[in-house]
């Protein structure tokens, strides 16, 4: 308990002490004040246009899913920093060893994602969603942020390739938007995106049926793969 | 404490061995200096002794157990200084040692107390990013002592310091030899291995050349002949003198009695001369 307590004091103080990080591991607190805030306005001012209210759910999911990205971002330059000065080396040459660094590194950022979730729809303003729903949810988005972590820190050579990659991965995003305006079973190939799970778990959190459960159980079978195949090439990429 | 036997080691893909079957064995209490050109398989070795690699053949047994055999209790019995610093940046020099320290179950050494030791007991509220490489570099060779273990491995541990510095942390690995610590070195530098290792093998494309005390090494290697520079009607003259028997040559003695000597000196080779004469190599 008390090493986990102090690697946790010393990511906080890493993240801290560099403001690009401090701001991307508060974005998601500053996005959902932002949408308590601000989504009202503009939902009057489109008004004429579109009815955002229809659209609140994609929009909230989309909220949730960003702050696991920016959760696996911080992550993941956390550990391109480890990479680059090569800390990760004295840190698996202590009792913590090769298997205890990579698992504090995925359960770092799902500690985080997933208390995010939790917090991020009051925050928000949404309440109409049970908390027996949003919890899976957050497990599912909390899975989101180490596979972000770990794509960085086994596909980026640098930190400037780290926030190109960042980016790239927000392509992911696009799926579950086509998804959602397309009515057709076909919908089901943008599950090749992780981020297509949980939205349409949130999405179908307030539907009756199985649907829910499908997409939250899909949904960890996608990220269960995905974790398991980055986690390995990440501890082969140590050495 | 360390015993390695015929081993081999084949990095994936790769078509050459690494090493090719190396023997040697490290007593308690030892300094065992590890030289050898770039490329040579010394970090191989060190990797495999510390636990990284796992992928070899042979026998590689450490305190009596086999390296394959260990867990992660290992590292409460090994302290590692790489070559380079691997440090927080972003955290201060007593940060860094106490995240390392919170690792160990064992007794632990005051990180105030080691920085003292390297001369940086002022500078432990810096951050790393503020440090200069030779701090980083203490730094970095007292990590390794953090949690007092039975084996210490340093990677060029002096590179990059200051002579006066340089001393000081070859004074501090003496000393840990007195307290018993076995100590496996790793280095470039013949000067340094010569002052502190009380055996050192010759490393040359995975093979160990030769493993003796750098004083036999010398002393065979070395021409037994004595030097005298001395100075005859003002000019500076020098000659040789065969060291048996020395005390009855007439030359000799004559010469001590009647010129102006300048320096004597045995012919004894260095240890870089040794190298280069058994592997045909130079330590580049």
């Amino acid at each position: 308990m008390k090493k986990i307590y102090i690697l946790l004091v010393n990511d906080l103080r890493n993240i801290l002490r560099e403001p690009m990080l401090s701001l991307a591991f508060l974005g998601p607190f500053l996005l959902s004040l932002a949408m308590r805030w601000m989504l009202p306005s503009v939902t009057i001012y489109f008004a004429n246009y579109v009815d955002l209210t229809s659209h609140y759910p994609l929009i909230f999911s989309f909220m949730l899913l960003l702050a696991a990205m920016l959760t696996g971002m911080v992550t993941g330059f956390l550990l391109l920093d480890e990479r680059d000065d090569q800390i990760y080396m004295t840190l698996i040459v202590t009792p913590l060893g090769k298997e205890g660094y990579t698992l504090y590194r995925i359960i770092f950022p799902m500690v985080i994602s997933f208390f995010y979730a939790i917090i991020a729809l009051p925050i928000a303003g949404v309440g109409q969603i049970p908390v027996g729903f949003v919890i899976p949810i957050g497990l599912l988005a909390a899975l989101e942020a180490p596979i972000m972590a770990l794509f960085l820190a086994c596909f980026a050579g640098n930190k400037v390739e780290g926030l190109a990659l960042s980016k790239g991965f927000g392509l992911l995003m696009i799926p579950p938007i086509a998804a959602y305006f397309t009515d057709s079973k076909w919908q089901l190939l943008a599950g090749i995106s992780p981020f297509y799970w949980p939205v349409q778990a949130f999405l179908a959190a307030g539907e009756s049926g199985s649907a829910y459960w499908f997409y939250i159980f899909g949904g960890i079978l996608i990220h269960s793969i995905l974790l398991y195949g980055l986690t390995n090439r990440f501890i082969k990429k140590m050495g | 404490m360390i015993v390695v036997k015929d081993l081999k080691f084949t990095y994936p893909k790769a078509r050459e061995e690494t090493l090719k079957g190396i023997d040697f064995s490290i007593k308690e209490g030892e300094i065992f200096g590890f030289l050898g050109p770039s490329g040579a398989g010394k970090s191989t070795t060190q990797k495999i002794l510390i636990g990284l690699l796992k992928d070899y053949t042979g026998q590689v047994s450490v305190m009596g157990k086999e390296i394959k055999d260990w867990n992660r209790d290992y590292y409460e019995e090994i302290g590692i200084s790489f070559e380079l610093p691997n440090l927080y940046q972003k955290l201060t020099a007593l940060e860094n040692l106490q995240l390392i320290q919170s690792f160990y179950k064992g007794e632990t050494e005051k990180p105030m107390k080691l920085l003292e030791m390297v001369g940086l007991g002022d500078k432990g509220n810096l951050r790393i990013s503020q440090y200069s490489k030779g701090m980083k570099m203490r730094l970095n060779f007292i990590r390794a002592l953090l949690h007092k273990p039975d084996i210490i491995f340093l990677d060029e541990p002096t590179s990059g310091l200051d002579p006066v510095n340089a001393k000081n942390i070859k004074d501090i690995i003496l000393q840990q030899k007195k307290e018993g610590k076995t100590i496996f070195l790793t280095t470039h530098n013949m000067a340094v291995a010569d002052e502190l290792c009380d055996r050192v093998a010759f490393i040359v494309d995975g093979e160990i050349k030769m493993i003796n005390s750098p004083r036999e090494l010398k002393v065979q290697g070395g021409k037994r002949r004595v030097t005298v520079e001395y100075v005859d009607h003002g000019v500076m003259v020098k000659k040789d003198f065969p060291l048996d028997g020395i005390g009855y040559d007439p030359s000799f003695v004559e010469l001590l009695q009647q010129m102006e000597i300048k320096t004597i000196h045995t012919q004894e080779a260095t240890l870089e001369d040794i190298f280069i004469q058994s592997t045909g190599r130079k330590l580049i």
